[in-house]
């Protein structure tokens, strides 16, 4: 029995944690992405030929965004 | 695009289009930030992104899907977007909130 109403507290705290720690991002337009994932390497040229790497960003929240003039 | 830099964010646009075409067009519309080009002619970062249109009757068959990206300072992706149609655009605030829960 001890047993049993230990097992429920701990995972009541778990799940409060877990609830804490993921903020509400039902009002983003953007969805978040679970699990988390390293991003794909990538290196690209810029318009004037200098090579960017997704390394050169480390440390820097990116925002990448796919597009074309379609 | 200054509330970006105020996070210490960085912004980068990847295009599919070929590069003297996204020279032009950054041109004509005096866009002076980083601007890349998706490895022409082979686009391998759009399919490594899963953001490369792949339906063979689409007028923009291997083209860009209009997708964002927010990773966090370590390279994690922590919010993703891929829009249904390239017409749909998120707000400028949409994406900040997501860059600011990243930061």
């Amino acid at each position: 029995m001890r047993r049993a109403v230990l097992g429920a507290v701990v995972l009541a705290l778990v799940t409060a944690t877990s609830a804490r720690a993921t903020p509400d991002f039902a009002g983003f337009g953007l969805n978040a992405y679970e699990p988390p994932k390293d991003a794909p390497a990538f290196s690209l040229s810029d318009l004037e030929g200098r090579t960017r790497t997704l390394a050169d960003q480390r440390g820097k929240v990116l925002l990448i965004f796919f597009w074309a003039t379609w | 695009m200054p509330q970006f830099e105020a996070l210490n964010a960085q912004v980068v646009g990847v295009s599919a289009d070929a590069p003297g075409t996204l020279g032009a067009f950054a041109k004509e519309n005096n866009i002076k930030k980083q601007l890349l080009v998706a490895d022409w002619p082979r686009r391998e970062m759009l399919q490594k992104y899963d953001a490369m249109v792949t339906d063979e009757k689409s007028p923009i068959y291997r083209y860009a899907k209009r997708a964002y990206f927010v990773l966090d300072k370590a390279g994690t992706v922590k919010f993703i977007k891929v829009m249904d149609t390239p017409l749909n655009l998120l707000s400028a605030d949409e994406v900040l909130q997501a860059v600011k829960a990243a930061s």
